[in-house]
């Protein structure tokens, strides 16, 4: 199966009505999400627009209440354990143990998942050293910087060689040239085959390492194209610019302006 | 600046310091608080009438009598309030001084670092005081109404006793808030910022170990001063600083009891006439120590609480980072997993088994957790010394025997407590990475943990054990005790871990049914302690220790195949089971 995925003859990763429900409150409704090997989805969305409760679905941390996500043709719950094996995650937020390495914890997930000593000592170090905290190695992660803990995370991430890779804000507090390695990073790994979803607020990311972009609105996908087709159809001239014209209903200037005299309020 | 913001900072601390460093975060606050001060109360009731019943039930009480008794009685009242307050100190150690937190969240506000210094030391000492205050608030009622409530004593005369009652047991537990406040200023202007932070964990574990051993031996140690220290030949325990404070109590009010009228208009039996003169004397021999004693109490307390404050001031007097933890020795940490490798083969077992060793060694909710273990242990071990020694039926098969049983009694608090300890998530916020990286069978985790558990609390214990047994017995006893040791060790790791169906460290914590299982679990421990203890001497007498060890070799064998058995596939678990709410725990919905 994995060997498979790796030859370009996966079916990547379907999922078909994916709904959320917290309390009767649907944050999640109705999404579809298909993503072929050797593409590039971006999922874009405001603030609480439910790409994080989607992420999670599809990698199986939540359970949807209504819809299915299929890998390679298989419902993930059916064995999510070797959907897992072959999933790659970069979740929103960076939480890891604290009172472990960076070299520890990424030992901990190799060991986790079976890969043999030697190489991992071996992707370790080298995984560290190309994204520059190697030096860093044996401090403990609680005293990394956000950019820090980012670079362990999407390290861990791909210490397996995944076929699946689901990004949720990978960027987030990484420096320029850290994003740029990024972004070109994912060019390479989707050109090798691999499946990604990479979800993000930065709209030059998006449009640069894209193939397909769907945009998330109070819980439904509100757009699903590529970037250059949504930017013809909807007569604009930049992604930031679809993006505002789908989801943002207020006047950004406007509100902008209101938050600025909020401010300057005197009693 | 305005009381203002050092008020709301005050509360903030204040706050932080029981939801974060006393409750778990992720704990309901509102339950924990009110569970925390019931057991306080009721258990400052129950002890206050425990030890009111030697008064109650005493038909010819005399004042004498009362008055010695009273003495030993405020002697436990001022030690458990002492010890009590210091322990939960400890406990909120990491919370003791201006964190790295407080330096990044409030470092960029328009407020003076003295104020948020002010604002610390103004909440841990409100935290200090609630504390004292539930521990105190029944005993300093209860006790000394209890006490006198068949002499003739006025009610101004007994106000005055409950008043000096609170007075002193809310001046003892200052005075152990203090010290531990005290030590850990001393230490960090000692040692500096960097060489203080790596070491604190470990101070932190020895004295809450110390502690912990001394609250729960106070009624052993109590017992034994007690019958000391008003002798005049005895006088070294009047180093013990519960006394001072007995001291000065005993200045403050001591007369009332002593000098209450005997004739309390009935005829008095002569044996009990006796009995109160020789109290009266035992009590006015002592009665010249307590002036200096008090004297002493005050000074003392003052110097503590002086050198805190001031200490707390200058190590605060920045509010800068903590430096960073610098990393393990390259080599020792290349040698141990080396070294780890050759015993743990399997890779997810070597997971476990590393991340086991440093969530117990370096998270500090699982480094109290297994401090608690040790301090039960050593407080039990010393108790079973004791008992062994003090049971003259037995003579010196007793005593040994009471010595044999300081090494299952350790082993069984470490091993349960460890066995807690698995169950408490390392970083509940990161457990998604277990999660997504796990196998799906939860055997090699379980094991990992396991061989990890057997280092540190069998083989270490057993092997610090051993110079022990050489004194006590012979060094080629102490080999074959140690040997039987590391068999019976296996024995409860297996049997405490037969029910346990999760991932070490990386689920939601359930809080058990200790009302059901904690005296079932004590009663088992008590039973399984002292019988293996008797049968290990029996078996030593005749030299089948080997024997006895290789039986338990065998129990562990069989224990491993049922467990082999029960575990034969992988079991379905939750990560993130959630408890009961309240409400349905107590049957309201």
């Amino acid at each position: 199966m994995i060997g498979a995925s790796r030859n370009g003859g996966g079916r990547g990763l379907e999922a078909r009505g994916l709904t959320k429900r917290y309390a009767s409150v649907a944050v999640v409704r109705g999404v579809d999400v298909v993503v072929r090997p050797g593409e590039v989805i971006g999922y874009l969305g405001p603030n609480g627009s439910g790409k994080t409760t989607t992420v999670r679905m599809l990698t199986g941390l939540t359970e949807p209440s209504e819809g299915s996500v299929l890998h390679d043709g298989r419902n993930i719950y059916s064995d999510l354990v070797a959907f897992r094996r072959r999933l790659g995650y970069v979740p929103e937020e960076a939480h890891l143990y604290p009172f472990l390495s960076g070299r520890e914890y990424l030992e901990l997930v190799g060991r986790l998942r079976e890969l043999p000593v030697v190489l991992l000592d071996k992707k370790i170090v080298s995984l560290l050293e190309l994204f520059g905290i190697l030096s860093a190695a044996d401090q403990p992660l609680s005293g990394y910087s956000k950019g820090m803990k980012q670079k362990v995370l999407i390290s861990a991430a791909l210490l397996h060689d995944p076929d699946l890779l689901i990004l949720d804000e990978p960027e987030s507090g990484l420096d320029v040239t850290a994003v740029l390695v990024l972004r070109s990073l994912i060019l390479e790994l989707a050109r090798r085959g691999k499946t990604i979803l990479y979800s993000s607020h930065i709209m030059e990311s998006v449009e640069r390492v894209c193939s397909r972009v769907m945009v998330l609105h109070r819980g439904s996908v509100v757009a699903d194209d590529s970037a250059a087709n949504l930017r013809t159809l909807m007569s604009r001239d930049s992604l930031e610019e679809v993006f505002a014209e789908l989801v943002v209903q207020d006047n950004p200037a406007r509100t902008a302006s209101d938050i600025a005299d909020v401010a300057a309020m005197r009693a | 600046m305005s009381s203002g913001p050092r008020r709301l900072l005050t509360a903030h601390f204040l706050r932080r310091l029981i939801d974060d460093d006393l409750i778990s975060p992720n704990a309901d606050r509102h339950e924990s608080l009110s569970m925390i001060g019931a057991l306080l109360v009721s258990l400052g009731l129950f002890v206050s009438v425990l030890i009111s019943t030697k008064y109650l039930f005493n038909p010819y009480l005399t004042p004498g009598v009362a008055a010695v008794s009273a003495l030993f009685d405020r002697f436990l009242f001022t030690s458990a309030a002492m010890t009590a307050t210091a322990l939960v100190t400890l406990l909120v150690w990491d919370g003791l001084a201006v964190d790295a937190r407080d330096a990044s969240v409030l470092g960029a506000m328009p407020i003076r670092t003295r104020t948020i210094v002010a604002s610390k030391f103004s909440a841990l000492v409100r935290f200090a005081a609630m504390f004292a205050g539930a521990l105190n608030l029944a005993p300093s009622v209860i006790a000394p109404a209890l006490m006198v409530s068949k002499l003739p004593l006025t009610f101004a005369q007994l106000v005055l006793l409950i008043l000096s009652h609170a007075l002193v047991v809310t001046l003892a537990s200052a005075f152990g808030f203090f010290a531990v406040l005290a030590i850990r200023g001393v230490l960090q202007a000692l040692l500096g910022r960097t060489l203080f932070t790596r070491i604190a964990p470990a101070v932190q574990a020895a004295l809450l170990v110390s502690v912990a051993c001394a609250f729960l031996l106070l009624p052993v140690v109590v017992s034994r001063i007690n019958r000391a220290w008003i002798e005049p030949q005895s006088r070294a325990a009047l180093m013990a600083p519960p006394l001072w404070f007995v001291g000065l109590q005993e200045s403050m009010v001591g007369h009332i009891l002593a000098d209450l009228p005997r004739s309390t208009g009935r005829r008095m039996p002569a044996r009990i006439a006796e009995a109160d003169a020789r109290a009266t004397r035992l009590y006015q021999g002592a009665r010249g120590l307590f002036p200096a004693l008090a004297i002493t109490a005050v000074f003392k307390l003052t110097a503590v609480t002086l050198l805190a404050v001031l200490l707390f001031a200058w190590n605060n007097r920045r509010m800068v980072a903590p430096p960073p933890v610098t990393a393990t020795a390259a080599w020792l940490r290349r040698g141990l997993a080396i070294a780890a490798r050759g015993v743990v083969r399997h890779p997810e077992t070597q997971a476990s088994f590393f991340f086991t060793l440093q969530a117990l060694l370096r998270s500090p909710q699982h480094r109290l957790t297994i401090a608690a273990s040790l301090a039960f242990g050593l407080t039990a071990s010393v108790f079973a010394v004791a008992v062994g020694s003090a049971t003259r039926r037995g003579g010196a098969d007793a005593f040994a025997a009471g010595i044999l049983a300081v090494q299952p009694v350790l082993l069984v608090a470490l091993l349960t407590g460890f066995r807690h300890a698995v169950r408490v998530p390392a970083e509940l916020a990161a457990n998604w990475a277990v999660q997504v990286a796990w196998s799906g069978d939860t055997r090699p985790h379980v094991a990992g943990a396991k061989a990890a558990g057997a280092l540190l609390f069998i083989a270490a214990p057993v092997l610090a054990l051993i110079p022990f047994y050489s004194v006590m017995f012979t060094p080629a006893d102490a080999l074959a005790i140690a040997a039987c040791g590391l068999a019976g060790g296996a024995v409860i790791l297996e049997t405490v871990f037969l029910g346990y169906r999760k991932m070490p460290f990386a689920c939601g914590y359930l809080p058990a049914n200790v009302k059901t299982i904690g005296p079932i679990a004590f009663a088992a421990f008590v039973f399984f302690s002292y019988q293996v203890s008797h049968l290990e001497l029996a078996a030593l007498r005749v030299g089948g220790l080997p024997t006895f060890t290789a039986l338990l070799a065998a129990l562990f064998l069989t224990l491993r195949a049922v467990d082999a058995y029960r575990r034969r596939t992988p079991l379905a678990f939750e990560f993130d089971e959630m408890p009961e709410p309240p409400t349905q725990r107590l049957g309201l919905s």
